[in-house]
């Protein structure tokens, strides 16, 4: 698209739209990529940190269960109480009381989420807690002997419901410790203490995307090849919606398997906490000091880009919305800009076709208002202009017509031919002749092959041959005295000025006067303009009969009885110099009138 | 491109691409909200206990969710853990799950009226187990199965009536959590029938809240006030325990008879020591009663509006049939 050759709305639309369009699609951009890498790096912060604040309770938990075993396993009171016989009822329920007692108070110090249970191989049965042994005898449970066995401290998985106690149906992790005689080394019992562990993993157990996991290994887990095997009696422990306990590695999940492979845990040589990314997954892992176990939180990456997918989704709606609502403005804009101007053009083209009464509408108060406005007023100058020069022209072809009228008035010509008629019967050939020739030249000069314009000289020549043929009739009565200075013998005059005044002078001027006069006609240059006087020295005017020509003349209402061939020349002469020309009348009873004209040497410099 | 057919067009144009977009957030807002989770099937069960860590909350809970889960019923638990606060939380927390029945085991009888209106107003059946709570605060609830706790108590005045057979004693009185219903009956009825052996006096009562380590400390103060008594009524076996612990000897506790309700496997080891006069059983197995009437109110009929147990009286020579839960 060139868009120099396109119009003018189409140029701002364009223009406007690609401008909101790119600064739509930049912004939003931003924004939205912005949004989308702030919610990810947030969802996987935020994993980390409840993971963190997890593993660290769930460490400073389990490392109180464990010195709170130790404590009691090497109490000397309890090696005491267990190495007794069993004894009567009464003296073993004593027993039973006071160190109950005393595992009490060392539960509600710590944490009350611990119970402590001493189980002897005497039949003793101490515990920290309100809640009822389950049985008599422990000594069968695979719990206790595998305590027995291990000689040392050793940890249980997660298990619903206390090992000893009639308990709710809670989460537990519990520790086992045997009590050895420290003397003799004989096996008394067991410490079994019990951490209740829903608290602390309550906030997955909700509608979490996240999930936990404890993987840990009683002998040993290790991962070759990002694929995990198990030995002896390891599991995995899925923690997530109740206690699933995988034993075996085909009933693991593929995709727990997945999360596991990348935690090199046999070399033990990873960092204690990090994160990690399996195929499907994004994870996080703490690993616990006092169990050695591992606390993995892991999120499918679906989820995790869920919240990002629909943040993306909404991102691009809105920017599609924004981008359709620019370029629905932007039509607007570029529509309501140029419309006014259309609207000029149209009208343009009306005017140009030659309707003048059209006008354009005021659609705005800016500048296309005001264009608006001043074009209307052009349109109004214009046609004003063209009425005047309509109506200009009408008068000088009016002017004109008068004067062809003027140039065959009948009676000149009734009177001349009769006065021909006289001269060739009185047998005075030569004044015939000589009138007969004057005739000629003044029907000729004043018809001018049709010419409007004269030469002042011309014009002379013309009115000369009215006064030679004048002269002729009146004999006597009439004498004239024509001049024209040479400067001014070129310059160009609308034709038959001079003859109406001359015309004037005589019929008003010498005819009434008995003895008869004289009329002078002065052609000059003066003070840079062309003057023109025609003076006779006949009767004159009063003074009220000439103020009221002057001012008919002005007025341009001038009336035939008082010199119709005045304003008429006078009209012509306005017309033709645009103003750039005066007259001027002077007159005085009994001793004539002069009327002179001036105008401007160069027609065109006025 | 002929823009004065543009303008022609342009309300079209304007008018397509409102009513897509439309379309497409109105496809968008429908798919967001498409996700809406499918209601259980099985009746589902809200059970709001005060606390979980005596035998017998610990025993009355297993025994309600057992018998949930053998009538096919899914069912949520949460523990006030000892707060009346906690236990209005869990309850609203269970309510906006939508249960069919709120289960409530009330710690206090004032306090949770505002959060069973609640539940109420949601179409959700409130059922009392184990306690109940003020019918000025609260009565439109279902049922309530509970033990008859006034009798309980008059049971153990009855049995520190015969022991002491007409020899004046002063009796001391540790009573359970202040506010409890079952606590506030059992004193009830323990002073009710007290009143009928004029030998007996009531010294004193302390505050026990169901807890051994404080009836313990109670009776501790109460001794070093120079509190005198010869025998003890406890609200709970758990109160008994923490007396005898106080005590100390055998002797003692011979000396001093205990009396006390539950039923608790302390109680019966203490009973079959000879070292506990009496324990009133209150059984903490009402979940088939509670399971019936649930059945039977979901099947149309009408159910009582209290059902209430009694126990056996428990001594020495009968501490063998006690099943000490």
């Amino acid at each position: 698209m060139n868009i120099k050759r396109e119009g003018i709305q189409r140029k701002i639309f364009v223009v406007f739209a690609a401008f909101a369009a790119v600064m739509v699609l930049v912004f939003g951009g931003v924004t939205a990529g912005y949004l989308l890498v702030n919610e990810v790096r947030e969802t996987k912060e935020s994993l980390l940190t409840d993971l963190t604040a997890v593993s660290d309770q769930f460490e400073r938990q389990t490392r109180t269960v464990y010195q709170i075993g130790k404590t009691v396993s090497e109490s000397r009171e309890i090696q005491k109480a267990l190495k007794k016989p069993s004894g009567s009822m009464e003296d073993r329920y004593w027993n039973d009381i006071f160190f109950s007692n005393e595992l009490l108070y060392i539960s509600k110090y710590f944490d009350e989420n611990i119970s402590v249970y001493v189980l002897g191989e005497n039949g003793s049965l101490f515990k920290s807690g309100y809640l009822s042994f389950c049985q008599e005898n422990y000594s069968g449970e695979e719990w206790y002997q595998t305590i027995r066995r291990e000689k040392d401290v050793i940890w249980f998985d997660i298990h619903t419901g206390s090992r000893v106690a009639v308990s709710p149906e809670n989460q537990y992790i519990s520790m086992g410790i045997p009590l050895n005689d420290l003397e003799t080394n004989q096996f008394l019992g067991v410490v079994l203490v019990e951490l209740k562990v829903d608290d602390i993993f309550s906030e997955y157990r909700k509608d979490r995307k996240e999930k936990l996991y404890i993987m840990h290994a009683e002998h040993e887990m290790v991962i070759e090849d990002s694929r995990v095997k198990f030995y002896g009696a390891e599991k995995l422990v899925d923690m997530n919606g109740g206690i699933q306990v995988y034993e075996d590695k085909g009933e693991c999940p593929a995709y727990i398997q997945e999360t596991a492979g990348q935690i090199r845990y046999w070399q033990r040589d990873f960092p204690s906490q990090g994160s990690f990314k399996t195929i499907g997954y994004y994870a996080g892992y703490a690993r616990m000091k006092t169990t050695e176990w591992i606390l993995v939180c892991a999120i499918r990456k679906r989820e995790l880009y869920q919240g990002v997918i629909l943040t993306a989704a909404l991102s691009l709606l809105v920017m599609v919305g924004m981008l359709a609502g620019t370029l629905h403005f932007s039509f607007f804009v570029s529509d309501s800009l140029t419309k006014p101007v259309r609207l000029l053009r149209e009208s343009a083209a009306e005017i140009a076709m030659g309707n003048l009464e059209v006008r354009v509408p005021r659609v705005s108060n800016d500048e296309i208002g005001e264009l608006s406005d001043q074009f209307n007023t052009m349109v109004g100058s214009l046609k004003e202009l063209l009425r005047r020069v309509y109506e200009e022209q009408e008068k000088q072809r009016a002017y004109e017509l008068m004067l062809l009228q003027a140039q065959i008035n009948p009676h000149f010509l009734y009177n001349t031919l009769g006065s021909l008629q006289w001269l060739i019967r009185m047998n005075q050939l030569a004044a015939a002749e000589k009138m007969t020739t004057a005739l000629t030249h003044f029907f000729k000069t004043g018809l001018n092959n049709g010419k409007d314009i004269i030469r002042l000289r011309e014009e002379l020549e013309n009115v000369e041959s009215y006064l030679t043929i004048q002269q002729l009739r009146y004999k006597s009565k009439l004498t004239f005295f024509v001049y024209i200075e040479k400067d001014v013998e070129e310059l160009e005059v609308p034709k038959l000025i001079l003859q109406p005044l001359v015309e004037n002078a005589l019929y008003h001027g010498i005819k009434p006067k008995e003895e008869g006069g004289f009329i002078d006609i002065h052609i000059c240059k003066e003070e840079g303009r062309a003057h023109i006087s025609v003076t006779d020295d006949g009767c004159g005017m009063e003074w009220q009969m000439l103020q009221s020509l002057r001012d008919g003349i002005s007025k341009g209402e001038v009336s035939r009885e008082h010199s119709y061939g005045l304003k008429n020349v006078d009209e012509r002469l306005r017309l033709f110099f645009k103003g750039g020309y005066e007259m001027k009348i002077e007159s005085s009873p009994g001793l004539g009138t002069s009327v002179n004209i001036y105008f401007s040497l160069d027609r065109n410099n006025i | 491109m002929n823009w004065k057919t543009i303008n022609n067009k342009k309300m079209k144009v304007n008018g397509s691409i409102i009513k897509a977009a439309f379309t497409l957030l109105s496809l968008f807002a429908a798919v967001l909200l498409a996700g809406c989770s499918q209601k259980e099937e099985r009746p589902f069960l809200a059970f709001s206990v005060y606390e979980q860590k005596t035998a017998r909350m610990a025993a009355l809970i297993n025994d309600v969710l057992s018998a949930a889960e053998e009538d096919g019923y899914s069912i949520e638990w949460r523990s006030g853990d000892g707060s009346i606060e906690k236990q209005k939380a869990d309850i609203r927390e269970l309510i906006g799950r939508k249960p069919e029945y709120l289960i409530v085991v009330p710690i206090q009888t004032l306090g949770l009226g505002e959060v069973l209106e609640e539940a109420r107003e949601q179409g959700i059946k409130v059922i009392f187990l184990d306690g109940m709570v003020d019918q000025e605060e609260f009565q439109d609830y279902l049922t309530v199965i509970r033990p008859d706790a006034r009798w309980e108590g008059e049971e153990c005045a009855r049995l520190l009536g015969e022991y002491f057979r007409g020899t004046e004693a002063k009796i001391l009185e540790i009573q359970g959590i202040a506010g409890n219903s079952q606590a506030q009956l059992r004193s009830v009825g323990f002073r009710n029938q007290l009143c009928e052996y004029p030998n007996l006096e009531l010294t004193g009562a302390v505050q026990g809240d169901f807890d051994r380590v404080t009836a313990g400390s109670s009776l501790q103060n109460f001794v070093e006030k120079s509190g005198d008594f010869d025998g003890i009524f406890c609200s709970s076996d758990e109160e008994g325990i923490g007396a005898l612990s106080v005590i100390g000897t055998a002797e003692g506790a011979r000396a001093c008879p205990i009396v006390s309700v539950n039923g608790q496997q302390d109680a019966k080891k203490a009973l079959m020591a000879g070292i506990y006069l009496g324990s009133v059983e209150s059984s903490p197995y009402l979940g088939k009663e509670l399971s019936s009437i649930i059945r039977r109110d979901m099947a149309g009929v009408e159910v009582e509006k209290e059902m209430l147990f009694r126990g056996v009286m428990y001594t020495e020579e009968n501490a063998k049939e006690m099943q000490g839960y």
